[in-house]
């Protein structure tokens, strides 16, 4: 790996000549000129938040701070459209405008344009993500597909975690917390520049503790073994010109915890992640040009309790390549051009010996032109090739084989949109986007899995499943009232997914082959959100939101065991409400957070080889409140009290065991020269 | 109350996209009847904390102490008024990031003969009063930078910026080019060029 990525580097290098003397991004410059946040997110050029064609929404470092969460899902659950399913102490599952579900996986996220999303069962185990909240400077929100420039998966929306870059930003922080459930977490963030063109990041944290002790189904008794999170990321950035920048990047993580599984019953997962990138920026006469090299590695080691009771291991390595190029090709046209390649292997499991793998090969574009000062077209456009395969050895009496994998497909997705700046306080969003979302790899053939019991064959993943395709239509409106100072945001939304994948429900009794995942049919969605937050007389912030949205699955019947475990329309609440309040006065800072969701149903599964049949359960509706209350003690050292779930002492939001309230105290310091 | 150029170019959009009779002038004359006041007065420290910010976004960006040269034409009051205006905002020297700026006043026929690093043109001055060329004895071209967009609009000016009601960057092409300035891509692509 080290040696592909010298060798990008050195390519980058040689196909940039005749370098302009300009820089690259600097999202610190960029937000002081233009006194709100820039992101790339949304088009693949840098934009203003006021001017994406897409429905964003941008969690600044300071929203981070105020939260008082102690992780990431901790902070997207006060967001307006995210759906956060805490289903234990430490995992959650993330969503946007519902289709929430045990590893979800509709939710493309990324760390710095890297995925850390995990191929191999399709979801995002937020707890491996190297990235430690202080070394945040935005976590990105778009909501709707956009795989015409971030590719397969980022169909419900995109997380973009944008980290400090140690070349412009100054942070040294650490902090220290301990709280109910044996909490004790620490970290540290550091930036320092060792001579004026190289900036350093280090970040690094550790937590533990335990589970919630609130009652577990009999099957998953065992399941909680603690809870543990180390974590650490070490980029660098070179300044060769003005013009030119280098960047690498490593991460490891080793954490491991209990959380609900696909099948909807509780797993203990430990997860080792690492992964390596490598990145050169030029902007040269022609604009500017960008390389990018990664690999990601993930290992989860899986004890399924009860009557299964076995250990599952899995490894999946994903090797992404990716060049663009942004142009200003005319005063009033951008030209993003991009392509991609990417390599994602999976060995099978828990029968060794095999391996699934997908090559992607991509071409996008992205056209901005603005029509008028005050509207702005925008089209993006992408196709993806991919090949699935299958190399190695299948088990004796395996009905399959590695030649059923050769299949190869193309997928277009788009995104257009229309930004119409209507007037000073007015701006209108016209939206449509195309998004495809691959079948997992375990879903695709990773999963071997000999049946212990009658009538014996296999539970297995399949090569012939169809990607979903997700569609959606969107109108929004924000209006500033400066009479009040604040924001209002209006969208309405209307979505169609088409050929989604059930994790398990399909059979092929002749062939031996059991608990299949299968394609069961459509799913359309429409929807309302409405927030408004704003500030009053610079002490108070505050925050109101709806979600109202409807769905309709068309699901085809066929599941031999009675249920697909895959239900939107009834596991989706129709209400949502968010709501905050924040005051800051002197040395004092306080917080509060609450959300209330309608009445939903969850799935109970069932352990494999377990009796009975995955039914769904009522989760009544309930209102959750966050708090945070910090005191600074002086310029650099604040305490903060923290608590989750504080409104009761143990609550069911989900089908998995319920939650319990948390409260934790942090100590948190800056040190260095940052302030 | 008064309507910026986004409402009156959104207005005028919908005058040629949805009601084809009504032509610019009158869509203009309907504004200016009905919202419109006098163009803005002076420079705020605002636009000049942005002019700023802007500067670090050209090649080769100006660092250190920068002599300013704010050019005005001695014979118009308005514009010998922001000129001596824009001065006491910078006082000794304003620093904005890693800039200070030092004002310098150049009347308008004396650009040539003054060495400064930067010339931001008031406004109010007539195309007679705009010198035509912004060079002087040790270079031949200047950037310049003004918050009258007309100025940049007619290629007097490369840069002009708008601070209210949002932060507004308009750049010259043809005039940057033949001043011999040039910007990052980043910053190309999220201003807006004329």
């Amino acid at each position: 790996m080290t040696r592909t990525i010298r060798s990008a580097l050195f390519i980058a290098t040689l196909t940039f000549p005749g370098l302009a003397e300009a820089q690259s991004i600097d999202y610190a410059a960029l937000e002081q000129l233009f006194g709100e946040p820039v992101t790339n997110s949304a088009t693949g050029s840098p934009q203003r938040e006021s001017q994406v064609p897409a429905t964003m929404i941008i969690i600044t470092a300071e929203d981070i701070r105020r939260s008082g969460a102690r992780d990431i899902p901790g902070v997207l659950q006060h967001v307006v459209g995210v759906s956060v399913l805490q289903t234990s102490n430490d995992y959650a599952d993330v969503s946007v405008r519902g289709y929430n579900q045990a590893f979800a996986p509709r939710l493309l996220v990324l760390v710095d344009g890297r995925q850390v999303y995990a191929d191999y069962y399709g979801f995002t185990p937020w707890s491996s993500v190297a990235v430690e909240l202080g070394s945040i400077r935005q976590i990105e929100v778009v909501k709707g597909p956009n795989s015409a420039l971030f590719g397969f998966n980022a169909v419900a929306g995109v997380i973009n975690i944008i980290t400090y870059d140690p070349n412009n930003d100054d942070v040294d922080t650490v902090s220290l917390s301990a709280g109910t459930q044996g909490l004790v977490q620490g970290s540290i963030v550091s930036t320092w520049k060792p001579s004026d063109s190289i900036g350093i990041l280090l970040s690094a944290g550790h937590r533990e503790g335990d589970d919630f002790s609130s009652p577990l189904q009999p099957a998953d008794a065992g399941v909680r073994r603690g809870n543990e999170r180390n974590a650490v990321n070490l980029g660098i950035e070179w300044e060769a010109s003005d013009h030119l920048q280098y960047a690498v990047e490593a991460t490891y993580s080793d954490a491991r915890q209990a959380e609900l599984a696909p099948l909807y019953t509780m797993v203990y997962n430990d997860y080792e992640t690492n992964s390596i990138k490598g990145s050169a920026i030029a902007d040269t006469q022609i604009g500017l040009l960008q390389a990018t090299v990664y690999s990601n590695q993930i290992t989860s080691r899986s004890f399924l309790p009860g009557v299964s009771g076995i250990w599952l291991t899995a490894r999946n390595r994903v090797s992404v390549a990716q060049l663009q190029s942004i142009s200003k090709i005319a005063k009033q046209h951008t030209l993003r051009l991009s392509a991609e390649y990417r390599h994602n292997t999976m060995a099978t499991t828990p029968v060794p010996g095999g391996d699934v793998f997908y090559d992607v090969a991509a071409f996008g574009s992205t056209w901005e032109w603005q029509l008028d000062p005050s509207i702005t077209l925008t089209t993006a456009v992408r196709l993806d090739h991919w090949s699935l395969g299958r190399t190695g050895s299948v088990p004796p009496g395996y009905p399959l084989t590695n030649e059923d994998w050769d299949r190869s497909q193309t997928e277009p997705s788009f995104n257009v949109g229309v930004v119409w700046q209507a007037s000073e306080v007015d701006t209108l969003r016209f939206l449509a986007g195309r998004g495809v979302q691959l079948p997992n790899l375990v879903n695709l053939g990773g999963l071997v899995l000999p049946l212990p019991f009658p009538p014996g064959g296999f539970a297995s993943g399949v090569p012939d499943l169809d990607p979903t395709i997700v569609e959606n239509y969107e109108i929004s409106w924000d209006r500033a009232l400066s009479s009040i100072d604040a924001q209002l945001r209006v969208s309405a939304f209307n979505g169609r997914s088409r050929d989604i994948v059930a994790v398990t429900g399909g059979a092929r009794p002749s062939e031996g082959l059991f608990g299949l995942p299968m394609n069961i049919g459509n799913s359309t969605t429409a929807g309302l959100e409405i927030s408004l937050h704003g500030t009053l007389r610079d002490e108070w912030r505050w925050g109101m939101s709806y979600r109202g949205q409807e769905i309709d699955d068309d699901f085809a019947a066929g599941s031999s065991v009675g249920v697909t475990l895959t239900d939107f329309e009834n596991t989706t609440p129709r209400h949502v409400l968010k709501a905050n309040v924040g005051w800051t006065r002197d040395r004092w800072e306080a917080d509060a957070y609450v959300r209330y969701l309608s009445r939903f149903e969850g799935v109970l599964g069932v352990a494999i080889g377990g009796a009975g049949t995955a039914q769904l359960v009522p989760i009544p509706s309930h209102a959750a409140m966050d708090v945070r209350v910090a005191y600074a003690v002086n310029d650099r050292i604040a305490i903060e009290l923290s608590g989750r779930n504080i409104a009761s002492s143990m609550q069911r939001q989900t089908s998995a065991p319920d939650v319990e309230r948390a409260v934790f105290a942090t100590f948190a310091m800056t040190f260095g020269s940052a302030k | 109350m008064y309507v910026t150029p986004s409402v009156f170019n959104a207005l005028a959009q919908i005058a040629r996209l949805v009601r084809p009779k009504i032509r610019l002038w009158q869509a203009a004359l309907a504004c200016l009847l009905v919202f419109c006041v006098p163009a803005r007065a002076e420079v705020t420290a605002a636009d000049v904390q942005v002019a700023a910010r802007a500067l670090s976004f050209v090649s080769n960006p100006l660092k250190g102490p920068v002599r300013v040269g704010i050019v005005y034409a001695a014979g118009n009051p308005k514009s010998v008024q922001q000129a001596q205006s824009l001065r006491s905002m910078l006082g000794n020297g304003l620093r904005v990031g890693n800039l200070e700026l030092r004002p310098v006043l150049v009347k308008s026929t004396d650009v040539a003969g003054t060495d400064v690093d930067l010339f931001f043109l008031t406004e109010f001055m007539t195309v007679e009063e705009t010198p035509r060329r912004l060079g002087n004895r040790t270079r031949q071209s200047i950037l310049c930078v003004t918050t009258d967009i007309a100025q940049v609009r007619r290629g007097a000016c490369v840069m002009g910026v708008r601070s209210r009601p949002k932060v507004e960057v308009f750049v010259n092409q043809a005039s940057a080019t033949a001043n011999d300035v040039s910007f990052s891509t980043v910053f190309r692509v999220m201003i807006t060029e004329l």
